[in-house]
């Protein structure tokens, strides 16, 4: 099994962008699951997102999941022009040291583990 | 992100999802933030719905509270400090958190705000928590260090003191005798071990200067009674409790530090004592409490086979101790021992009458039993300090809750009910509590200190009085019991707030008649106590000035004394003692610095005492004995009325001579001249050859006794008191007076070193004491009462604001107004003083014996006391009178 990497903010940021209009609380968990396998409990993710918040990389604003109404009451997220940036960037760092790496990394990995 | 900002949602009913767990929605109740909980309770009720639709009921269940923990701790961990908490709520989710949702540290920080945004009331209920807190748990730690905590040996319960009684009580000296302990060592079956101990002084010579030590003459096993062992070395052996064996001496640990620096090496070395050789065989284990009390070392009892010990069986000189027998009760041990007791009665009838019979008593209770009354007294005067505080504490608080009424009643319709709200009133009391507390708690070590110090004749075990565990937890529980006492109060009757009423009137009036009465009560019961406790301190204030006032006889400035008791060893004839005597006085008197010296066996206001009696003309008369050295009364500033004084020629080959004071005079001679007259002392006849004046002797509240006065030329007493008049300060002729004293006899100690005024000072320690513990007390009794003063006249401003501003409206006058919550001030004041006036009055004579040149019913304390209270009432008004001067009648009207 493949471990995870990566901060839980950038996943989270990536998945605040990805989402557009409809990145609330449980559809982000949803996104991090089906992208990392990995579960990630409520509490981390609000936490985590309020934290980005309060460093204006992020911005919520409560709302409901359905425009025709009758849905549920969420707290909704979007990247912030700065947070875009921030994420930009740490992402060109993280590929700039990570580019060509790949092919290399898995044969590592794979030979690593060997066959027993 | 390209798409705008979709419209804020209403508010709608949510669409049926699966309802959480009940203990998943309890592990969610420890997330702080409500609103972030809410999220992510919803959430999770989401994915409870999907995953039992999916995978069963069971399955949910375990994820959801899976879920539930995770979430808590990953929102913990992601909020290290309080602070990011705080921002996140922000002043409005704050305040919300404190009222609407749950979180008792919403309240604490609710508690908090409340506490900046009314600094004045929340300062005076902090004051008030601090003085009752403070003094709690100082008084505690008196109470917990002296009485209560066992004594330090192994099962201390079980040491006892074996004493002779007189009917059941104690008997005026609880001593024994050596031959009856033997006795009851031998036949007796009550004790596991059994000893017994008595005093003496010993001095000690060497290389420094000679002193003067105190030491226990102890039988064997006496360690095995107290289950002490030795630091160093060890205890005294069997063998050593004979006669030749016994030169040898267990130090104290104390001794041991302070005059051979904690040497090891000084055991087995030997010491010179009363020109004896002992040699140290060890040091005892180091404690916070030494038994016996008070001695630098053990030494053998060792009676010679012709000492007059083993002969009498009436007399008794020693302390039994013993531990009781494994398995016997102090009750049964006692009926043991009197039984033995009766029988020894019967074997060996008494020289004396009564005083035969035996009582057993726990040695804890022996050792405490002096400081009983004093800690008592102490423990009665906190739980008043207490239960004032506490009363205060609610007068403010609703004072201040009642302000907050609407404010609350509002909050309460939306939501807010009343559980909540009793708890929200109390936790924010118990915040100005726990401040209150803490800093009570940081006075109570230099309180304890001063009560220690302030205890006259000191406390027992005081070594062992600290600020523990224990008092810690009393002193929480003090807290916790003002919180909750002091905020259930305002809680109650904010509980009943209705809505309606609240919203309709604003102005609650200033609650029905009864409460205010009750406050009035509380007030005016405070103000009543401070003026009795004030009146009290003020007679007892002038009590110790008077003392101090009265001339104790003497003059006694510029003198100091100090106690000396040569060997008799080295002055074994009258003749030899004389002559050091006088080589000592004349050697002092021309030593410079010192004008005058003298010597007399019991100096006055220095203790110890010698009654007898003298015959004229064949009728007795009881007197104090003196035995004094020519010098003595010049060097004390004590008059010779009339004949002459002592001097040198009155010695054993001169016609035998007597002085006796103004008090004896009158009483043996009543007016005739006793001048030349001859008084008959121990079968033998004395020219009275001089009067003097009287002299206060123990206490310059007692009457000066009659005195007869011997020379020491004439009649040997070994041990005397030496006082000095210096020139200068008298501290700067001690050096001195050592150098004569060491090159007349080296091996002389200087003890007991005081002036004369110290020695005076140190007697008035018990009227010092009594003033100062009921000064205090009185001080803090009326701070509280003051702060109930402007609790009550707040809690009425804020309650009338609306008559008031309607009266200003009508226009009535800034000072009529302050005239008004003056005179209702007023009110309150005068009755409760009033009160308290009448209780003094009542209960002066009660307290009679405690006073001194002063009367019961002084008309000074009576009236000025009363009148400086009800100025200081007048002035605790006058912030919330001139607070009514500023009610706007604008604003007022507007908020109905």
């Amino acid at each position: 099994m493949t471990k995870h990497v990566g901060s839980l903010e950038q996943l989270l940021m990536f998945a605040t962008f990805r989402l557009e209009d409809g990145a609330h609380g449980l559809a982000l968990r949803r996104e991090l699951e089906a992208a990392t396998g990995r579960v990630i409990s409520p509490g981390a993710i609000y936490t985590t997102m309020d934290r980005l918040e309060r460093q204006g990389l992020v911005s919520s604003w409560i709302g409901d999941d359905r425009p025709v109404g009758g849905g549920r009451r969420r707290k909704f997220y979007r990247l912030e022009p700065i947070g875009a940036r921030a994420l930009a960037d740490s992402y060109q760092s993280i590929e700039a040291l990570a580019e060509g790496t790949l092919p290399a990394l898995t044969r590592f990995a794979v030979e690593s583990e060997g066959p027993g | 992100m390209r798409a705008g900002r979709p419209p804020r949602g209403g508010r709608r009913p949510h669409e049926s999802r699966g309802r959480l767990p009940i203990l998943a929605r309890a592990i969610l109740r420890l997330i702080p933030v409500r609103d972030r909980r809410a999220l992510i309770e919803e959430d999770l009720a989401e994915e409870h719905g999907r995953t039992r639709a999916e995978r069963g009921r069971l399955a949910a269940t375990v994820a959801s509270l899976g879920g539930a923990a995770e979430s808590v701790a990953d929102c913990w961990l992601g909020e290290a400090s309080w602070r990011s908490i705080r921002t996140q709520l922000g002043p409005r989710g704050l305040r919300r958190t404190g009222l609407r949702s749950g979180g008792w540290l919403g309240d604490v920080r609710f508690g908090l705000r409340m506490v900046r945004r009314e600094p004045v009331v929340s300062g005076a209920v902090i004051l008030t928590v601090v003085i009752g807190v403070a003094a709690t748990s100082a008084v505690m730690s008196v109470l917990l260090g002296v009485l209560v905590r066992p004594l330090p040996f192994p099962d201390s319960d079980r040491i006892v003191r074996v004493e002779r009684s007189d009917g059941g009580r104690p008997a005026q000296y609880p001593v024994v005798g050596l031959l009856d302990l033997l006795d009851w060592r031998e036949r007796g079956t009550a004790f596991s071990a059994l000893a017994a101990w008595n005093t003496g002084g010993l001095t000690l010579t060497g290389d420094a200067d000679p002193e003067r030590i105190r030491v226990a003459n102890v039988t064997a096993g006496l360690d095995r009674v107290l289950g002490v062992a030795p630091a160093a070395g060890r205890m005294l052996a069997p063998d050593e409790f004979s006669p030749g064996n016994d030169g040898v001496i267990v130090l104290s640990h104390a001794f041991w530090v302070r005059r051979f620096g904690a040497d090891p090496g000084i055991v087995g070395s030997s010491l010179s004592l009363d020109a004896r050789p002992y040699r140290v065989v060890g040091v005892l284990q180091e404690s916070p409490f030494v038994y016996p009390e008070d001695v630098d070392g053990w030494v053998p009892l060792a009676p010679s086979p012709d000492s007059w010990m083993w002969r009498y069986r009436g007399s008794s000189y020693l302390t039994a101790v013993a531990r009781l027998a494994p398995g016997l009760t102090l009750e049964t041990a006692q009926e043991r021992m009197s039984a033995l007791q009766r029988a020894l009665v019967e074997e060996f009838p008494r020289d004396q009458e009564g005083q035969d019979a035996i009582r057993l008593e726990r040695l804890h209770d022996v050792v405490v039993a002096p400081a009983r009354p004093a800690v008592r007294l102490l423990s009665l005067t906190v739980a008043i300090v207490l239960v004032l505080a506490c009363a205060n504490v609610s007068v403010l608080l609703l004072s201040r809750a009642n302000g907050r009424r609407p404010e609350l009643a509002v909050r309460s319709a939306l939501g807010g009910n009343r559980v909540r709200l009793t708890r929200l009133l109390l936790t924010e009391t118990m915040v100005l509590a726990a401040l209150g507390g803490a800093i009570g708690l940081l006075l109570a070590r230099p309180l304890v200190r001063a009560i220690v110090a302030l205890v006259p004749g000191g406390l027992p075990r005081a070594a062992e009085i600290g600020i523990d565990g224990w008092v810690l937890a009393a002193s929480f529980a003090a807290i916790a019991v003002t919180g909750v006492a002091a905020g259930l109060v305002p809680a109650v009757a904010l509980g009943r707030l209705d809505v309606g009423i609240e919203l309709r009137e604003r102005d609650g009036g200033s609650g029905s008649r009864r409460e205010r009465l009750l406050r009035h009560c509380l007030v005016g019961a405070q103000l009543a106590l401070s003026a009795c406790l004030l009146i009290g301190a003020t007679l007892l204030g002038r009590t110790l000035l008077n003392l101090r006032a009265t001339s104790p006889g003497f003059e006694p400035t510029g003198r100091i004394a100090f106690r000396i008791s040569p060997a008799e060893a080295r002055y074994p004839t009258p003749g030899e003692l004389t002559g050091f005597y006088r080589g000592l006085l004349e050697g002092l008197a021309t030593a410079p610095g010192i004008r005058d010296a003298g010597a007399v066996n019991f100096l006055p206001f220095t203790g110890g005492e010698w009654g007898g009696s003298f015959e004229v003309g064949g009728e007795r008369r009881d007197a104090r004995i003196r035995i004094s050295w020519p010098g003595y009364y010049r060097a004390l500033g004590l008059r010779v009325l009339r004949g002459r004084a002592f001097d040198w020629r009155d010695d054993r080959a001169a016609p035998e001579v007597a002085i006796l004071n103004e008090a004896a005079a009158r009483a043996a001679f009543q007016g005739e001249d006793p001048i030349g007259r001859t008084l008959v002392f121990g079968d033998r006849p004395r020219e009275i050859v001089g009067i003097v004046a009287d002299v206060h002797h123990r206490s310059l509240a007692e009457a000066p006794a009659p005195e007869l006065h011997l020379p020491g030329t004439q009649q040997l007493d070994l041990a005397a008191s030496v006082i000095v008049r210096a020139e200068g300060d008298p501290a700067a002729a001690i050096p001195v007076a050592r150098d004569v004293l060491r090159r007349l006899d080296p091996s002389v100690a200087m003890t007991s070193v005081a002036t004369m005024e110290e020695r005076i000072e140190t007697s008035v320690a018990p009227e010092r004491f009594r003033a100062a513990l009921i000064g205090v007390l009185g001080a803090l009794a009326a701070i509280l009462a003051l702060i109930g003063v402007y609790g009550v006249m707040s809690y009425t401003v804020t309650c009338r604001r609306r008559e008031i501003g309607i009266r200003v409206a009508l226009g009535a006058s800034s000072a009529s107004l302050v005239r008004r919550v003056l005179g209702s001030a007023a009110t309150v004041s005068a009755v409760g003083i009033s009160a308290g006036v009448a209780l003094a009055w009542g209960a002066a004579r009660w307290g009679e014996s405690l006073l001194y040149g002063v009367a019961p019913r002084d008309p000074v304390a009576f009236l000025i006391v009363p009148a400086l209270l009800l100025v200081a009432g007048l002035l605790a008004a006058l912030g919330p009178a001139v607070r009514a001067t500023r009610v706007d009648p604008l604003t007022t009207i507007r908020q109905e």
